[in-house]
């Protein structure tokens, strides 16, 4: 009996002995930790798609996609960045990944739109780079144009860019010492070549004067107050700090609802803001009261009001561009 | 009140039915109090937290015949830190019926506890302590006692069938058959998941043949419009073991099979080991073992950790003014006494892997694949029980590269030494100090100079220190360090637990925790303790450092 069980598991054991392999485990990890070589993407754009056929540039205004033909030796963390000095236009974008294939790019941006490339100006290419944050290698560049501009009405409503008199109306208040003026420059505007600019010099800047907009054409769609933004750009100077506004819209049968002031960035450059339609609340100025609530379909006008945080005497100045009306998302 | 009188009531008719010889009560009953307090420069997040709870398990034996018996236990618990019974519940906790058959056969259903070999089923235990100071193990013992974690036993519900028998020739004949649903069907995506296990030995004088075996695997015809197909994980371990003299010798073999039909996959791995064993003088040993774990030796039963790492704890789950989230720290694993989520009380497919801060040799203990090498260990304790030491030394590499062609290294030493002082001077009160110290290392150079190359240490120390200052009270000091530096390519598996990608995993990490406390003894097994502790934490890789003291008050009663 003990023979038996001796020999039974000796053979067990010369069965099972554990055998070695030639090869390694797993995926090899020089291809995931080794060096970083770009294997493909001699020039960075893949231009097969652009409706220009093989030119190196977008005609957004046509949904162009810019993808990136691009392949690395391993995966790695990468960062795209697109910029256009001449407009201030600047998009990024962070991946992971052996190639770029997640990659594309319709003319979203951070903040300014990128504006159509002039010729002889050479700030108005965009510089498409990749930088890589893990690895001491030197970043990837490639350049392109900008046939046409992103058509506005693909991103939401277009209300106003200043370029037509016929879409606003200035009201600034008689007794104070105020400007309004609608310019062209010096800056580069966001939309078109025109913006407006109010200046009130004022010992009581509680109202430094008002943009209105007639809106009782416009046909905004029935999303929830929540999913609408009011968009708009301003431009304040580092001595203006202080300057804020704040948003009315009226009804048609009176009734008008606000926001609180709201505080502008005064870094002397074009900031997008944006105002949610549910921040608006109703005002106890009003002429008419009926459900105190916006009722989208009966809007007749929107303004934009000059003013300051404190309401204390000084110089408030702002320049506006803009105005817009998205769902769900700010543009 | 309500359940006040309940339990009132509960305990009369419990007392009534303790008058009688078949039945006997046996239980335990603890209170905790517990007030953290989180480092003042944390000023960002709730830095003071307060717990306080009692809790009473009643546990009925009842031997109403010898073949019907049953144990059930009862908990009662109340949140002592609210003003009303809101929190308080009582349900209950476990329940076994077992009895005998006939002479042969032995039976128990319900909550069954559930173990083979280190290869086929068995719960490893957490690796965060080496010969750990009493203050720390006795809190641990409650955290073990709370999560069912009894030696290396599953907790399982399920029937448990055994047979035993000698033979005129002296032979002892012992089966074993198990079964327990694993996880139930949620009829979407989470299929019923079966374990059936068997257990055999013959043994005759200085001799003995066991055969172990585990099977794991799903049932996706319970679930409505899946594809899901059905996975099966079956291991089988022989071993033979024998008594020459004060030499003894086992060897293991085995064998893994993994397998998914609907998708043409299978595997198998195997393994092998020889432990050859002196006894010295006493229960004095040296082992020598030799085992050899194939890289696609696969065995859901044996591959586990009991702590899921990436849980949250309870308390000051965001730390620094950074509000980062913190993971789970020794402490937590000794003292959160109320999250349920810590240990892993149910065996799974997830394979839980222990945390590589606590070193990446053998993160499912023996049944670590892809591992060989061998394994010393040496066990000397004296007569007059001065002295107590162990030593457990490996070295292992891998069977087959990671990722490369060359294996890493891996060297782990533990050592445990307990002085009881006052016996080298024959003095009555007892002085006791313990040591633990566990080194962990792995390494791999690098041909390619583009990939690093693989250094991880981790060292953890344990210190104790028990004094007894006057009759019943002890004076208790307990301290743990956990130290870990290095860099080392973690795998990652896939759903059929085959190596798909790395993590490059990178430490500086220094945890300590340290306690002062005393105990008072009434008598075994009821005691009251009051610690003050303190715990530090430093990882350099996220910048996370904090630190947090806390209270604790535990008055423990066991009848």
């Amino acid at each position: 009996m003990n023979k038996i069980i001796s020999y039974t598991f000796f053979l067990s054991v010369l069965i099972v002995v554990s055998c070695e392999k030639d090869q390694f485990l797993g995926p090899p990890l020089e291809s995931l930790y080794g060096e970083l070589q770009v294997t493909r993407g001699e020039r960075l754009i893949d231009s097969t798609n652009f409706s220009i056929f093989q030119v190196f540039g977008v005609d957004l205004s046509m949904n162009d996609t810019l993808r990136l033909d691009v392949q690395f030796s391993i995966p790695v963390n990468y960062s795209v960045s697109i910029k256009q000095s001449y407009s201030g236009a600047e998009f990024v974008y962070e991946g992971y990944g052996n190639n770029m294939d997640d990659f594309k790019w319709t003319g979203q941006s951070e903040n300014l739109f990128f504006k159509k490339t002039s010729l002889g100006v050479d700030s108005s290419l965009c510089v498409v780079s990749i930088n890589f944050p893990d690895f001491d290698v030197q970043k990837l560049t490639d350049t392109f144009w900008v046939f046409e501009e992103k058509n506005l009405n693909d991103l939401g409503l277009f209300i106003c860019s200043y370029e037509d008199d016929s879409e606003f109306q200035i009201n600034m208040p008689s007794s104070e010492n105020t400007s309004a003026d609608i310019l062209t420059g010096p800056y580069l505007v966001p939309h078109g070549s025109m913006y407006a600019q109010l200046s009130i010099t004022s010992d009581n800047t509680y109202y430094g004067g008002e943009i209105s907009l007639n809106i009782s054409s416009v046909d905004i769609e029935n999303y929830p107050l929540d999913d609408i933004y009011i968009n708009l750009f301003f431009l304040v100077n580092p001595e203006h700090n202080n300057t804020s506004f704040l948003i009315k819209i009226f009804e048609e049968n009176g009734e008008s609802f606000k926001t609180n002031r709201l505080v502008l960035n005064s870094n002397g450059q074009w900031n997008k803001v944006n105002v949610k339609l549910s921040d608006l609340y109703f005002d106890d100025t009003s002429s008419f009261m009926d459900n105190q609530e916006i009722d989208i379909t009966n809007l007749s006008n929107l303004k934009i009001i000059l003013n300051s945080l404190q309401g204390s005497p000084g110089t408030y100045t702002f320049a506006t561009d803009l105005v817009f009306i998205s769902y769900q998302n700010p543009i | 009140m309500r359940l006040i009188l309940f339990i009132l009531l509960f305990l009369q008719c419990s007392y009534i039915i303790g008058q009688e010889s078949r039945f006997s009560i046996e239980g335990n009953g603890r209170g905790i109090n517990q007030s953290l307090h989180l480092n003042e420069k944390d000023s960002l997040n709730n830095d003071i937290d307060f717990e306080s709870n009692v809790i009473v398990d009643l546990g009925i034996r009842a031997n109403l015949n010898e073949k019907v018996n049953f144990y059930s236990q009862i908990r009662m618990r109340s949140n002592l830190a609210l003003f009303d019974t809101s929190r308080s519940n009582i349900f209950i906790r476990q329940f076994r019926l077992y009895g005998n058959f006939n002479d042969l056969f032995y039976y128990e259903l319900g909550d069954v506890d559930l173990v083979l070999d280190r290869y086929t089923l068995w719960n490893n235990k957490e690796k965060g302590l080496v010969n750990e100071s009493e203050v720390f193990s006795l809190y641990r013992r409650i955290q073990h006692y709370e999560n069912f974690q009894n030696e290396n036993f599953w907790r399982q519900k399920g029937v448990k069938l055994s047979f035993k028998e000698l033979t005129e020739k002296q032979l002892k004949i012992y089966f074993e058959l198990f079964g327990s649903r694993l996880n139930k069907s949620d009829e979407f995506t989470n299929p019923d998941i079966f374990l059936v296990g068997l257990k055999s030995s013959l043994s005759k004088d200085n001799q003995k043949f066991e055969i172990n075996s585990a099977n794991i695997f799903s049932n996706t015809n319970t679930l409505i419009n899946s594809n899901l197909s059905n996975h099966y994980n079956r291991t089988v371990t022989a071993s033979y073991s024998r008594l020459f003299g004060k030499f003894s010798g086992t060897l293991i073999g085995g064998y893994s099979e993994n397998y998914d039909l609907d998708n043409n996959f299978n595997v198998s791995g195997e393994l092998f080991e020889f432990i050859g064993k002196y006894n010295l003088a006493g229960t004095n040993f040296v082992s020598v073992s030799y085992r050899s774990v194939a890289d696609d030796f696969i065995s859901l039963g044996s591959q586990n950790s009991n702590i899921n790492y990436g849980n949250s704890p309870s308390y000051f789950q965001q730390v620094t003014n950074s509000s980062i989230p913190r993971n789970l720290s020794f402490y937590d694993i000794l003292t959160d006494f109320n999250n349920s989520t810590i240990f892993n009380l149910q065996l799974n497919s997830d394979r839980l892997i222990e945390s590589a801060r606590l070193g990446t040799s053998v993160p499912f203990g023996k049944a670590t694949p892809n591992r060989k090498g061998f394994n010393l260990i040496f066990n000397y304790s004296d007569k007059q029980q001065k002295i107590d030491y162990l030593l457990d030394l490996s070295l292992l590499n891998d069977v087959t590269g990671e990722g490369v062609l060359d294996n890493k290294q891996y060297f782990d030493i533990d050592n445990s030494l307990s002085l009881n002082i006052n016996k080298f001077y024959a003095g009555k009160k007892e002085l006791r100090t313990t040591f633990g110290m566990r080194y962990s290392s792995s390494s791999r150079a690098s041909s390619n100079p583009y990939l690093d190359e693989v250094s991880l240490t981790s060292t953890l120390i344990d210190l104790g220190f028990t004094y007894n200052l006057i009759k019943n009270i002890d004076f208790l000091y307990g301290y743990k360090n956990l130290y870990a530096k290095g860099t080392d390519y973690l795998p990652i598996y896939n759903n059929y637990y085959a190596i798909e990608n790395y993590n490059k995993a990178n430490f500086n990490y220094d945890e300590s925790i340290q306690a002062l406390g005393l105990k008072y003894n009434v008598n075994k097994g009821f005691y009251l303790i009051f610690s003050a502790n303190q715990v530090k934490v430093d990882d350099k890789i996220i910048n996370l450092k904090y630190d947090f003291n806390q209270y604790l008050l535990i008055l423990n009663i066991n009848f």
